[in-house]
C-alpha cells in the first residue's frame, strides 16, 4: 500500500513532463507528414523573430486576405464586425465607422496602416474616415486589450493594425471590378515586378458610391420649427452619404531597406447630417492623407543584436467645401433670421514626422530584450474657418443674417495651430522561463509637450499547459492622450480645457485557447476592463476628467473544420458594464458571429455570415425604447473557372433586417442601417 | 481513515494533473512552431533532392551544416540528425570556415549568407534560408513561413549549377521557380 502511494504521484509526475511538446517531438511529428500537409499546416509565429503585432504575447485575431476575399466585404468596416468585443458604430455625421472595442468609445482604439495610426490632432478617428477599402490589405491584425506599452496614445481597449499588399507580399499582378447597389463601383489594380534588385509592388483603387442615403422623417431641426413656427427643416428627407474614394500605394524592397508610401483620399464626400442631427445636403468635403515610411530591418545587426528602425512623414487635410450648413436656410433662433441657414466652413492641415529605432538583444540565455525610443512631431499647421454665425473674430457675437466671416489665425477658429511633441522609451523582456512558460514584461514611457509624461507597464505569462492547451494571463495598462478638441477648440457645443490629462485605463486578461482536435480549435479570453480619468463635459460644458468606468467580459471564439470542403467560424460576446455614468451605453453588450465557408466544388465557395447585435442600452434621459437587437446577413458566392479569372456576387444584408443605430433623441427613429444590396465583381489575374 | 484519505486526495489531483497533461497528442500539433516547421521543411527537400553522385559517394552520411543564431531554429535542425536520408545518416553541425564538407547549408540571415558562400562554392551543397530574397541572392530553396502556412521557393538555375536534381514532385509545390 505504501509503494503505491509513493509511486502514483511519481507516475503522474513523470506522465506530465513526459506529455510536455519539445521540439523533438514537435519536429518528429512533422515529419510524418507529407509535403502537402506540411504547407497547409497553420504556424505559430514566435515571438521574438517576427516584427509582426502577432508576435504580442495578447489577445490577438488575424483577418488575412483570404478571409476578406471569401466574405465578399469591400471595406475595413465590414470585416472587423466579424471580430469578437468590435462593434462597428456607424456615425450619423458621414456614416463613418468608429471602431470600439469592449465598449470604450473609439477614441479608445488605436488604428494603425502599416504601423501609422490614423489619428488626428483635432478629431479621434479623422472628420471623414471611410474606413479602407479591402483590395489593398494583405491582412489585418487585431489586439483585444491594452498595447500602450508597446504602441503609446489611443491603445487602451484595442489596437488594430492593417497591413497593405506591399513589395514581396504581393503574389500575383491582378485587376478587378466591382458594381453594385446605391450606384457603387470600382476599380482596383495589384502589380508587382522587380528594378534593378528591388521588389516593388503598386497597389490603387477607385471607388464611387451614391450612398444608401437612409429616410430620416424627423431630424434636429424639426423641434426647433415647431418652436419658432418656422418649416425649413429637409425632414422628411434622405440622409445623402456619397462619396469617391482614391487610394494609391507604392512600395520598394531590398536587403534590409524597405519603403512604403500611401495616399488615401476621398472628395464629394456628403455628410448626411450635422453631428445635431440636421439633415445637410450641401456639404461635398474633401480630404487626403499622405504616409511615406522608410524602414530598416536587421536581425542580425551584430552577433546577439537585432536592429530595426523607422522614419516617417505624413500630411494629412480636409475641407467642408461650401458647407457645413449647421442649420438649414430660413433658420430662426433667438437672435435673428439667417436666411442662409449656419454655415461652418472648415479647412484644416496636419503633418507630422517621427522617428524610432530600437534593438534586440538575444546574448543572455533565455531571453530576448527589446529596448527602444523615438520622437515624433505632429503639427496642426492650418486652421482656416468661416462663419455666419457663434462668435467673430474679434470676440463680439455675429449679427443674425450676416456674411460669413473669417475667423481663422484668432482664438475663435476650432483649434489652434499649434504643433505637439511627443517622446518615448520602452523596454520589453521575453524571458523563457522553461520549455513551456513564458513571460513577456516591458513598460513604455511617453513625454508629451503639451501635457507631460505618461507610463504604462505590462505583463503578460504565456504557459503552453498542454499539447492542445495555451494559457495566458496578462496584466497592462494604456492611455489616450486629450485631443486638440478636449485641449483647446472652442466650439458652439463645448469648451476645452488645456488643463486635461491623459485618459487612463488597466486590464486583466486570461485567455484560454484549446485544440480539442486537428479539426477544432476553441478559445475563450475573460476580461476587466477598467477606465479612469475619462474626459466629459461638465454642467458648464467645459471639459474635465470627471470619470470612471469598469466592464467585464468573456469572449468565446470556434473554428471547426467540419468536411475537407466546410469551414465553420463563429464568436460570441458578453460583456457586463458597472453602474458608473460614464458606462457604455448604446453599445451592445451581446453580440455574436457565425460563418460558414463551403468549397462544394474546386472552383467554387459559397460563403453565408451572420452577424447579431444585441439590444443597446440608451443613454440617461433619452425617453425612447432601448434599441432593439437585430442580425444581418451576407452571403457570398464565389467561382474560380480558370488561375486567372474570378467572379463573385454578394448580397448584403439578405433579410433586408430593420437595423438600427444609435442616434441623438432628436432624430426620433435613430439611424436606419442599409438595407439588403447587392455586388458583383471580377478580376483578371497575370 | 483520515490520514489516509490525504496521500489519495493528492494521488487523484496529481494523476488529474497527469492525465490532463497527457492527452494523446493530435496527429500534428494544432499549431507548430515556425522553427519546426522549417526543419521538417529541410528534411523533406533533402528526400526530394538528388545529390551528384560524385558528393556523396565517398561519404557514409550527409552533412547539413547550419549558420543561424536563433537557439530554437538550431535545436529544430539538430533534432533531424541521426535520421536516414537518402539511404545515409543524417550529420547536424554548427557551420564554420573550416567546416568539413557540407551537403546541405542552412543559413538564416543575409549576412551570414554573404560571409559563408564563398566557402560553400567548392562543395556543391543545398542551400536553404528563410530569410526573404534568399533565392535571389544566390541560394537553391527559399522558405517564407506565414501563418496560414508555408511556401517555398526554387532557384533551378543554382541547382543546376552545384549538379543537383529536384524531383518534380517538389517542383510541383514550389510557389515560385526562379530558371
Amino acid at each position: 500500500m505504501k509503494k503505491r502511494v509513493v509511486a502514483t504521484p511519481f507516475l503522474a509526475l513523470f506522465l506530465a513532463l513526459n506529455a510536455y511538446a519539445n521540439t523533438d517531438r514537435e519536429v518528429e511529428q512533422l515529419l510524418l507528414l507529407s509535403m502537402e500537409d506540411l504547407l497547409s499546416l497553420k504556424i505559430k509565429i514566435s515571438t521574438n523573430t517576427d516584427q509582426t503585432l502577432s508576435k504580442a504575447p495578447s489577445v490577438v485575431s488575424v483577418i488575412t486576405a483570404e478571409d476578406i476575399r471569401a466574405t465578399g466585404a469591400t471595406n475595413l468596416r465590414e470585416i472587423l464586425q466579424s471580430v469578437p468585443g468590435i462593434y462597428v458604430r456607424s456615425n450619423l455625421f458621414g456614416f463613418r465607422p468608429q471602431v470600439t472595442f469592449r465598449g470604450a468609445a473609439a477614441a479608445h482604439t488605436l488604428l494603425m496602416v502599416d504601423g501609422a495610426p490614423m489619428r488626428d490632432l483635432v478629431w479621434t478617428s479623422g472628420i471623414f474616415s471611410r474606413g479602407l477599402p479591402t483590395s489593398m490589405i494583405d491582412r489585418i491584425e487585431i489586439i483585444r486589450g491594452p498595447g500602450s506599452a508597446l504602441f503609446g496614445s489611443d491603445a487602451s481597449a484595442g489596437v488594430i493594425n492593417v497591413i497593405t499588399k506591399a513589395a514581396g507580399r504581393i503574389e500575383q499582378s491582378e485587376a478587378g471590378l466591382r458594381v453594385g447597389s446605391f450606384d457603387t463601383q470600382s476599380v482596383w489594380g495589384q502589380h508587382k515586378a522587380t528594378w534593378n534588385g528591388f521588389d516593388i509592388g503598386v497597389t490603387a483603387d477607385l471607388s464611387h458610391t451614391d450612398g444608401y442615403n437612409p429616410f430620416i422623417p424627423v431630424d434636429g431641426q424639426t423641434a426647433k420649427d415647431d418652436a419658432f413656427g418656422t418649416q425649413v427643416s429637409y425632414a422628411p428627407g434622405n440622409a445623402r452619404y456619397g462619396w469617391n474614394g482614391q487610394d494609391f500605394r507604392f512600395s520598394a524592397s531590398k536587403d534590409n531597406w524597405r519603403l512604403l508610401a500611401g495616399y488615401a483620399g476621398h472628395s464629394d464626400l456628403e455628410i448626411g447630417l450635422t453631428g445635431a442631427g440636421v439633415l445637410d445636403p450641401l456639404t461635398q468635403g474633401r480630404d487626403s492623407r499622405t504616409d511615406i515610411a522608410l524602414f530598416y530591418n536587421n536581425e542580425a545587426f551584430e552577433p546577439d543584436w537585432g536592429v530595426n528602425a523607422e522614419l516617417r512623414y505624413y500630411h494629412l487635410d480636409y475641407t467642408s467645401g461650401d458647407g457645413f450648413q449647421e442649420r438649414p436656410p430660413g433658420y430662426v433662433n433667438a437672435t435673428g433670421t439667417y436666411p442662409d441657414g449656419l454655415i461652418n466652413q472648415m479647412r484644416s492641415a496636419e503633418r507630422g514626422f517621427s522617428f524610432e529605432a530600437s534593438g534586440l538583444y538575444s546574448g543572455i540565455k533565455q531571453h530576448a530584450i527589446r529596448l527602444g525610443g523615438g520622437y515624433s512631431l505632429k503639427d496642426l499647421y492650418r486652421v482656416e474657418q468661416f462663419i455666419n454665425f457663434g462668435t467673430g473674430p474679434n470676440g463680439s457675437p455675429l449679427p443674425a443674417g450676416g456674411p460669413l466671416v473669417d475667423v481663422s489665425d484668432t482664438p475663435y477658429a476650432f483649434a489652434p495651430e499649434k504643433a505637439r511633441r511627443i517622446s518615448h522609451l520602452f523596454v520589453q523582456d521575453i524571458w523563457t522561463l522553461s520549455q513551456d512558460w513564458e513571460l513577456t514584461a516591458g513598460a513604455r514611457y511617453d513625454h508629451y509637450s503639451d501635457f507631460g509624461g505618461t507610463l504604462n507597464p505590462r505583463v503578460a505569462l504565456v504557459w503552453q499547459s498542454t499539447d492542445r492547451l495555451t494559457t495566458k494571463l496578462m496584466y497592462g495598462q494604456a492611455f489616450r492622450a486629450p485631443s486638440y478638441l478636449e485641449l483647446y477648440a472652442q466650439t458652439a457645443a463645448n469648451i476645452p480645457n488645456p488643463d486635461l490629462t491623459p485618459e487612463r485605463s488597466n486590464t486583466w486578461d486570461l485567455s484560454l485557447t484549446y485544440a480539442a482536435s486537428k479539426e477544432l480549435r476553441l478559445g475563450l479570453d475573460l476580461y476587466q476592463f477598467r477606465q479612469t480619468n475619462l474626459i466629459a463635459p461638465d454642467a458648464t460644458n467645459q471639459f474635465q476628467n470627471a470619470g470612471d468606468r469598469t466592464s467585464r467580459g468573456v469572449e468565446l471564439e470556434m473554428q471547426w473544420q467540419a468536411t475537407k470542403t466546410l469551414r465553420v467560424a463563429g464568436n460570441l460576446t458578453q460583456s457586463k458594464e458597472d453602474d458608473s455614468p460614464f458606462r457604455s451605453v448604446s453599445l451592445p453588450e451581446r453580440k455574436a458571429y457565425l460563418r460558414m465557408d463551403w468549397k462544394f466544388d474546386p472552383k467554387w465557395n459559397w460563403n453565408i455570415q451572420a452577424n447579431w447585435i444585441g439590444e443597446r442600452e440608451l443613454p440617461l434621459g433619452d425617453p425612447r425604447a432601448p434599441l432593439k437587437a437585430f442580425t444581418l446577413m451576407d452571403t457570398t458566392l464565389r467561382y474560380v473557372p480558370h488561375a486567372d479569372w474570378e467572379f463573385a456576387a454578394s448580397i448584403r444584408n439578405l433579410f433586408d433586417a430593420d437595423a438600427r443605430e444609435y442616434t441623438s433623441s432628436s432624430i426620433t427613429g435613430n439611424l436606419p442601417l442599409p438595407g439588403r444590396s447587392f455586388y458583383a465583381e471580377m478580376k483578371y489575374k497575370f | 481513515m483520515r490520514c489516509n484519505r490525504k496521500p489519495h486526495l493528492v494521488q487523484a489531483v496529481l494523476l488529474l494533473v497527469a492525465l490532463i497533461c497527457h492527452f494523446p497528442l493530435a496527429a500534428a500539433r494544432e499549431m507548430p512552431s515556425e522553427q519546426s516547421v522549417r526543419a521538417a521543411m529541410v528534411f523533406n527537400f533533402l528526400k526530394f533532392t538528388e545529390f551528384p553522385p560524385e558528393a556523396i559517394a565517398k561519404s557514409p552520411e550527409i552533412r547539413l551544416c547550419m549558420a543561424v543564431r536563433d537557439a530554437r531554429q538550431a535545436e529544430a535542425l539538430a533534432a533531424l540528425a541521426g535520421r536516414k536520408v537518402q539511404g545515409r545518416e543524417l550529420i547536424v553541425v554548427d557551420f564554420t570556415t573550416q567546416s568539413a564538407e557540407c551537403h546541405v547549408f542552412y543559413v538564416d540571415s543575409h549576412q551570414r549568407w554573404n560571409a559563408a558562400a564563398e566557402h560553400l562554392a567548392p562543395s556543391r551543397a543545398l542551400t536553404i534560408s528563410a530569410y526573404p530574397g534568399f533565392a535571389r541572392d544566390g541560394g537553391m530553396v527559399e522558405i517564407a513561413i506565414q501563418t496560414d502556412g508555408a511556401r517555398f521557393d526554387i532557384n533551378l538555375a543554382e541547382g543546376r549549377r552545384a549538379g543537383l536534381r529536384f524531383s518534380p514532385q517538389l517542383l510541383r509545390l514550389a510557389r515560385l521557380i526562379h530558371e
